[in-house]
């Protein structure tokens, strides 16, 4: 497969297992709320870690959103050399701690039993491929440095173009190697999502969110029932039948 | 003795500045932009080049077709316009002037341009009008000759500290130079030495093309103006001979800068 249709196809791929897989795990797991509960624990056990952890992959994560997003604000931003070295700086550090917390995590879930060994190695999986995306990022940054001026002009239009649905690719695929493998493992790492533990939280999330919209139709249903009962509309139409 | 020789001297430097402030030579020395010129369009002297040249020549006589010095003055614009987008018709319509064009270069006819915009078309017969193949651009100057201004100029241009006029984005963001420490990206190569590698035409050729070719429809619209252009070489050939950079423009010296750097050309 060329590589610029690796670029044009793997992130909707990914997304797609993503969106089948959370749909038909929600299905599977819906005649069991009581599992989900246990399940989602445990998932969040599996990949919870520190706190460090936590927080710097939220950083890190979040981070990419305005970069991506919206690059000509952080191209303005940057203009300034003390305002790029500082936004640089502190992705940087949060990146390294995200690296070396992530590395702990992984160490304590290769020694780690769980309950379903496929599960267990899909959650290595989806670590490993989470790891190789937080490394070959942070090996990116030192290597071709301010990524973030130069994403905005590279990889934010890429971004950009799968969100429209007309992805143009040539640049991204032309990319040196780490920055192709940080970007093609990040949606790996989307794509693994389903089969590991951590599906059991988005079809906590989608349970919840259909209980909650549910709720207020469940409760409108009733008592639309109530007032048919009381009232008695069939009368009105058949009057003789009283 | 001494006094009229003296005098020759001075006569024969009076007589130079005369020949030199003619308009013929005026004309000779030329330069353009986008800045200082408005009718001087880069993409119109593209597209001159790449759709007229090969069939005819500006003030240098017949080549296939006819010489298009004075073709705005000979011909009226509308009828310039409908001959260029499609001759076939004209001639076929019995249009005089397109048959005797036809027969007079033996029955050649032009290709017709349909693909052109009446703006294209428009741009290039204005860029006729003001003697456009004759006028040198801008960035063509040597970067030897620049002023420290304007090597200034171009270094605030790399740097994004001055904005491009079209909006293209700043060296800096993917590009070094060792001058700059830390100051650019490091997704492109180095550019300190890039003046050392291409010389002088070659990378005026170079810095006319956009860097991004990816994003649709970049390659049709402009990209940096010859002022722009010429402002960043000169920076970037301050880069590569750094020793020059104080003297820049006093004089030419670029076999001395290859002794300066004690190295050969690469």
């Amino acid at each position: 497969m060329k590589n610029s249709s690796v670029f044009v196809l793997w992130p909707y791929v990914a997304f797609a297992l993503l969106l089948a897989g959370a749909v038909l795990r929600t299905f599977m797991m819906w005649r069991h709320p009581s599992e989900l509960a246990a399940q989602k624990s445990e998932a969040w056990a599996a990949i919870r870690g520190s706190r460090l952890w936590r927080w710097s992959l939220l950083v890190v994560l979040t981070g990419h959103l305005p970069a991506l997003l919206f690059p000509r604000a952080i191209l303005r931003w940057n203009s300034v050399p003390a305002r790029l070295y500082a936004l640089e700086g502190f992705f940087f550090v949060a990146a390294c701690v995200a690296v070396i917390s992530g590395s702990v995590l992984v160490w304590k879930q290769l020694g780690r039993s769980g309950s379903s060994l496929l599960a267990s190695a899909m959650d290595t999986v989806f670590l490993a491929f989470l790891m190789v995306a937080l490394v070959s990022g942070l090996v990116v940054a030192v290597r071709y440095r301010w990524g973030s001026s130069w994403g905005a002009i590279t990889m934010a239009p890429y971004v950009n173009s799968l969100l429209r649905g007309e992805p143009v690719v040539d640049f991204a695929a032309q990319m040196p190697f780490l920055a192709r493998l940080h970007t093609l493992s990040s949606f790996a790492t989307i794509a693994v999502i389903p089969f590991t533990r951590l599906s059991t939280l988005l079809v906590g999330l989608i349970y919840g969110a259909v209980t909650l919209t549910s709720r207020p139709l469940a409760a409108a249903g009733n008592a639309v029932g109530t007032w048919l009962s009381k009232h008695n509309p069939g009368a009105l139409f058949w009057p003789e039948e009283d | 003795m001494h006094k009229a020789t003296a005098l020759v001297q001075r006569s024969l430097l009076a007589a130079g500045l005369l020949v030199s402030a003619l308009p013929g030579n005026a004309q000779a020395a030329r330069t353009a932009d986008g800045d200082s010129d408005p009718a001087y369009s880069p993409q119109a002297a593209a597209t001159f080049s790449t759709r007229c040249t090969a069939c005819h020549t500006y003030g240098k006589g017949i080549k296939v077709g006819p010489d298009l010095k004075g073709v705005t003055e000979r011909r009226k614009r509308e009828w310039l316009l409908k001959f260029i987008h499609g001759s076939s018709i004209l001639i076929k319509s019995g249009d005089p002037t397109a048959l005797a064009l036809f027969s007079q270069f033996k029955q050649q006819r032009m290709p017709d341009w349909v693909d052109l915009s009446d703006k294209q078309v428009n741009d290039i017969l204005d860029f006729i009008a003001i003697g456009g193949p004759d006028i040198k651009p801008a960035d063509e100057r040597n970067a030897e000759t620049a002023t420290a201004g304007e090597i200034e100029s171009g270094r605030r241009l790399f740097y994004g500290e001055a904005p491009l006029e079209y909006g293209a984005e700043a060296c800096a963001t993917c590009h070094s130079v060792t001058g700059g420490g830390l100051r650019g990206g490091g997704l492109g190569p180095d550019l300190s030495d890039v003046y050392r590698r291409y010389h002088d035409l070659a990378l005026t050729q170079f810095l006319r093309r956009p860097c991004f070719t990816w994003q649709r429809n970049t390659s049709a619209g402009p990209y940096l103006t010859a002022r722009e252009s010429f402002a960043l070489k000169a920076f970037l050939r301050s880069e590569t001979f750094p020793t020059r950079r104080a003297t820049a423009g006093s004089r030419p010296g670029h076999p001395v800068d290859l002794l300066v750097r004690g190295g050969k050309d690469r």
